[in-house]
């Protein structure tokens, strides 16, 4: 009768998961993230460097709303730069193995490169990192797919990226 | 030597009247209350934790202090927000810890871990974990920081586990409550304690 009384307060009242995985998410891994977010920090960078400052003679209002727009997008920037490092990370240290290396070679240099990018975004404005950061990634994603023998390519990726 | 952890409690009333209370029915129904539900979901926490099993969780709280090492915990990290996490805590406040190939060293002395038995165990001359694991890694805890690792360390080695060796130490206040009993499957019942 107890076992039936806790099953039922277990279905009507369902437990918290307490994950105790070793890894989260279970194998699923996706460069597109990265992408994403390296994309991200290419768009903040247009939109920081395309922001025109308030006239001098402006009023504090307007001076405000630059400061507030500004900020943002830096700290889009920030975060985003970030998110990418975190998800090549993971690529780096979850999924790819060994034999990843031996048949790419330059994967170790191409993460370590896309990671340097990654922060030279943070500390710059400058559209050149900001795409080097986005074919880096890109070609880190080619490689993670060429272990799937999937043949990459972004076909979509100017579409998200928009005007 | 072997560092061996003796429980501990914050209470002021005397350890004999503590015992006496918390083995009344009053005192049990008020922890129910009390209490979260979660279900396990994983094997990190292997032997000791199987999948599906159901435990309850006791909040912590300034009265009752922090959590014993050898408890379980459930917690929260800024690197996955929203995911309740359970692992075992290994290291205090205060302490040193390293954590290498499943051996844990608490101030440079190994610890002793009762709650490890029958959990599979590195083999003699073990590679060393892979380039990036924090594995091995020295840390010093300050206040309010634990140390936390699953229980079933031969496997979480394969990947990077989602455990202090890949977190760092824990906040006490990112931390749900410790698990103090498990009540399905009916086979598992029973209270746990830091040496299960």
């Amino acid at each position: 009768m107890l076992n039936n009384l806790i099953k039922v307060v277990n279905w009507v009242f369902p437990a918290r998961i307490a994950h105790a995985h070793c890894d989260i998410p279970c194998g699923i891994y996706d460069p597109i993230a990265a992408k994403i977010a390296a994309q991200t920090v290419q768009k903040m960078v247009m939109r920081i460097q395309g922001l025109a400052a308030p006239d001098m003679s402006a009023g504090g209002d307007a001076m405000s709303a630059y400061a507030n727009t500004l900020s943002r997008y830096i700290a889009v920037k920030e975060q985003h730069a970030e998110v990418c490092k975190n998800e090549l990370d993971i690529l780096w240290h979850d999924y790819f193995r060994p034999e990843h290396v031996e048949k790419h070679p330059d994967l170790h240099a191409q993460v370590w490169n896309a990671n340097k990018l990654c922060s030279k975004n943070k500390q710059t404005v400058d559209l050149d990192a900001a795409k080097e950061l986005v074919a880096t990634v890109d070609k880190i994603a080619g490689i993670y797919w060429a272990t799937k023998n999937v043949t990459y390519k972004d076909e979509v990726a100017d579409v998200r990226f928009g005007a | 030597m072997t560092v061996s952890e003796p429980r501990h409690s914050p209470s002021k009333i005397g350890p004999a009247l503590s015992r006496l209370l918390k083995a009344g029915p009053l005192y049990l129904l008020a922890e129910l209350v009390a209490s979260s539900r979660f279900i396990v979901h994983g094997d990190s926490m292997l032997p000791n934790f199987d999948r599906e099993q159901y435990v309850l969780v006791r909040r912590l709280s300034p009265r009752r202090g922090g959590p014993n090492r050898g408890d379980v915990v459930v917690f929260q990290h800024h690197l996955r927000p929203g995911i309740n996490f359970m692992k075992r805590v290994v290291g205090l406040p205060g302490d040193r810890v390293q954590a290498r190939r499943g051996q844990v060293l608490i101030n440079g002395r190994p610890l002793d871990e009762p709650y490890l038995e029958g959990a599979p165990k590195a083999p003699e001359g073990a590679s060393m974990p892979r380039e990036g694991s924090s594995d091995g890694v020295e840390w010093t805890l300050h206040d309010g920081q634990y140390f936390v690792l699953g229980d079933n360390r031969i496997h979480s080695e394969d990947s990077r586990p989602d455990d202090s060796r890949r977190f760092g130490p824990v906040d006490l206040d990112s931390m749900a409550g410790t698990a103090w009993l498990r009540y399905w499957p009916p086979a598992a019942w029973g209270r746990l304690h830091s040496s299960t």
